[in-house]
């Protein structure tokens, strides 16, 4: 399972002992703030093998040891029924850890311990890190820790990670416990499923292939739940049919709810001696909650926050994207002026510089999409959002759970499809995924500034905007039609915890938006290179003689094949060869447009060849920008889709719809503004 | 227990407390949100309930719960 981890080591070898860590929790326990202050910077952002699921991994040197740990996702439970359950859960069997740390948030004890009863009967060797002890004394309850460590029969750590106060002590418990073996606990369940648990256990015993690490009473326990993975399990360990039949036949639907009420006996025991609670009271985030969830005020005040959060995208990055611009020109300018050989004068400063500069000019803004994105998740905004629109997405046969991946597609629909994997109703998962990638993503941001600002002038704000909506509408339109017709159904019932609000940290902030605008900077490195060289070679091609980018060079032949089903939508071959590269990524449309015009790299030379050239005029460059912004994103969502939802046959499905209501809006405007005469 | 005290959580008034007696829904469902901490015996406050979801606060914890999931939550008042 740990494919990563391998980086990780050798980064950290050094020949003291290495002790492998993984962090557990629920969600909004302060897991990620825990992460980061005992990994600091040193952190990998992985997969985790086989999905697509983001795994972070981080190293902390300490006084004569070493630590490798490991992020679980944040999860209520093990029981294997969510992608992130099932991955905690495999990680923790078969990752060869030394310590669990399982952070608790301690004003909420009681529903925290669940997951403690799950890895302890899991036999993980636990450590509880009792974190928010200065919410818990807000609210005048109190923790007896030496009790709860009793009880629990587990090490517990108080702290308060955001102030970084116990993570020594941490450390140091980790050290101290990771070669003794705990007990597992043993919560003894009722009469009668302990006598099948027996049963089970002993046919258990009888099968050699088992591997020595799965504790039979817990496989029995899970066996008896009907625990859809564990057939899986004995499936891989050639267990024979029969047998597993018979193993099979001991669950039974009920068994399950008993087992969850005789967990939460014995915590409610645990918690009785350990636990002393205050005064419940309305918190300042109830009181921001009346307010931000109201029943009128709530969807103003969202409207406002997203105005807020594209005018701060904007407004940030334009100072960024000139000096960009003023890079790319003037290094154009220096390979023009210095390199006398023709065709490598023309590859680097058309094709490369060219191409690069187009697609680089877009990383401030890119950057700004995700660090407000993760301002508005961190400050606890995001979860209210969801409230908020609930109402709305009822409508639409989907619920305010929904939203969080639409709006995280305004940044890069490829995490923001993985984010549905916390839906629970596959069919609302399902639907979820294939309207994601209507959701305008950042790197079609590049088109709709270049043609939006090039011929709507003062009017380039409410056009991008309007295309931003029209990709939500196109989405709901999608997710109406897909309820009524494939994905039958009632959504699932919506519950979401509400994280406390939080000042969002400057510094997760801009680790998030580094992570992710990695991403970008990466494939503008690589994909998007070879692609613009790649057009460049074409546009240049047949060798001798050739203007290049005319209508004599194969560019213009591949462009020219395709051009008639385009032309009714105002696009020459030069726009249909820039559409097809944008398949692959959207950010080569106008890196495509930037080799093939010409300009010398910079922007501003971008923009005067587009203004000089007759092919190019404001209602084609809107039917334009309204095919880009509804055609498949990017080859890596493709990717991101057949992973997610498990079938090429959906996958295909929302390529060759997305393709074609593309065709049919843009054709739309185009034939619409040609007969209204509207003089574009 | 008297029958006629018992109402869905969803029409118990802002600022209520009360007491979850049952879980309607499928097995399933009642064992997810089992999972999550929302389970009979268990006393919860309401928030918030106008329109659209219903906030409950558990423990230190805030839950948004849809109209649909709300009704299927019965409760009795607490004194």
């Amino acid at each position: 399972m740990s494919v990563k981890t391998k980086k990780v080591k050798e980064m950290t070898l050094d020949d003291k002992r290495v002790i492998e860590v993984a962090l557990a929790g629920n969600p909004n326990t302060g897991k990620s703030t825990l992460f980061n202050a005992l990994t600091g910077l040193r952190q990998k952002i992985g997969n985790w093998p086989g999905v697509t699921v983001e795994k972070k991994e981080g190293k902390k040197r300490c006084d004569g040891f070493n630590l490798i740990i490991t992020d679980l996702p944040g999860t209520y439970s093990l029981s294997a029924y969510s992608l992130d359950e099932k991955i905690a859960r495999s990680f923790i069997i078969e990752g060869k850890l030394d310590v669990v740390v399982q952070i608790i948030d301690a004003s909420n004890l009681e529903r925290n311990l669940y997951l403690t009863t799950m890895l302890r009967e899991l036999g993980a060797n636990v450590v509880i890190a009792l974190n928010m002890m200065d919410l818990l004394e807000e609210s005048s309850s109190s923790i007896d820790v030496n009790k709860l460590s009793k009880e629990m029969g587990v090490p517990v750590v108080p702290m308060i990670a955001s102030s970084r106060i116990g993570i020594d002590d941490l450390e140091n418990t980790i050290e101290s416990i990771y070669q003794k073996e705990q007990k597992p606990i043993r919560i003894t369940y009722s009469k009668e499923i302990e006598e099948v648990l027996a049963n089970v256990q002993e046919i258990l015993m009888s099968i050699p292939s088992i591997p020595s690490d799965f504790d039979s009473r817990w496989l029995a326990i899970q066996i008896i739940q009907n625990d859809p993975e564990i057939l899986t399990f004995l499936k891989n360990w050639n267990v024979n049919k029969t047998i597993i039949e018979k193993l099979l036949s001991f669950g039974r639907e009920d068994y399950e709810a008993e087992i969850i009420d005789t967990k939460y006996e014995f915590i409610t025991n645990v918690t009785s001696k350990a636990l002393k609670r205050g005064e419940e009271k309305l918190t300042r985030s109830d009181l921001v909650d009346k307010v931000v969830t109201h029943k009128w005020l709530g969807i103003p005040i969202f409207l406002i926050v997203m105005w807020g959060a594209f005018q701060f995208v904007f407004a940030i990055s334009v100072p960024f994207m000139e000096l960009i611009d003023m890079l790319f020109g003037w290094l154009a300018g220096l390979l023009v002026d210095n390199i006398n050989i023709g065709w490598l004068g023309s590859l680097l400063g058309d094709g490369i510089v060219g191409g690069l500069g187009a697609v680089l000019i877009f990383v401030p803004p890119i950057f700004a999409m995700f660090f407000i994105l993760s301002v508005l998740e961190d400050s606890g905004y995001l979860a209210r959002a969801a409230f908020v629109m609930d109402k709305i997405m009822v409508k639409f046969g989907l619920h305010g759970h929904s939203f969080i991946p639409m709006l995280l597609g305004f940044g890069c629909n490829v995490p923001a499809i993985m984010s549905t994997r916390s839906l629970k109703n596959n069919k609302d998962r399902m639907i979820t995924i294939l309207i994601n990638p209507f959701m305008s993503c950042g790197a079609r941001m590049p088109v709709f500034i270049l043609f939006a600002g090039l011929f709507f002038g003062a009017a380039a704000g409410t056009v991008i905007f309007a295309l931003y909506i029209l990709g939500i509408v196109v989405a709901i339109f999608t997710a109406i039609l897909l309820r009524k017709t494939f994905f039958k159904g009632k959504s699932a019932p919506f519950i979401m915890e509400l994280p406390p609000y939080h000042t969002p940290k400057l510094r997760s902030a801009t680790v998030a938006m580094w992570d992710k605008g990695k991403m970008y900077l990466k494939k503008a490195g690589t994909i998007i290179l070879i692609g613009v060289m790649f057009v460049w070679f074409l546009a240049a091609m047949p060798f001798g003689g050739v203007e290049y980018g005319g209508p004599d060079t194969w560019l213009a032949a591949v462009g020219t094949f395709f051009e008639p089903i385009f032309r009714p939508l105002g696009f020459d071959w030069r726009i249909v060869v820039a559409l097809i590269v944008g398949f692959v990524a959207k950010e080569l449309v106008v890196g495509a447009l930037g080799t093939i015009v010409g300009g010398g790299g910079s922007e501003e030379g971008i923009k005067d060849a587009i203004l000089a050239d007759e092919g190019f005029y404001p209602l084609n460059s809107l039917s334009l920008m309204v095919f880009t912004l509804l055609y498949v994103p990017c080859a890596a969502v493709i990717g991101v889709m057949r992973k997610e939802t498990g079938s090429w046959r959906w996958t295909i499905f929302a390529v060759v719809y997305s393709t074609v209501i593309a065709w049919l809006f843009a054709l739309v405007v185009f034939q619409l503004g040609s007969l209204m005469n509207l003089g574009l | 227990m008297n029958e006629i005290s018992i109402i869905p959580l969803g029409l118990v008034p802002e600022g209520k407390k009360v007491r979850i007696v049952s879980l309607r829904g499928g097995h399933h469902l009642q064992n997810r949100i089992s999972e999550m901490g929302l389970r009979e015996g268990i006393v919860v406050s309401i928030i918030k309930n106008s329109l659209g979801p219903v906030i409950i606060a558990l423990e230190n914890s805030r839950f948004a719960l849809g109209r649909g999931m709300s009704m299927k939550i019965l409760t009795e008042p607490i004194n």
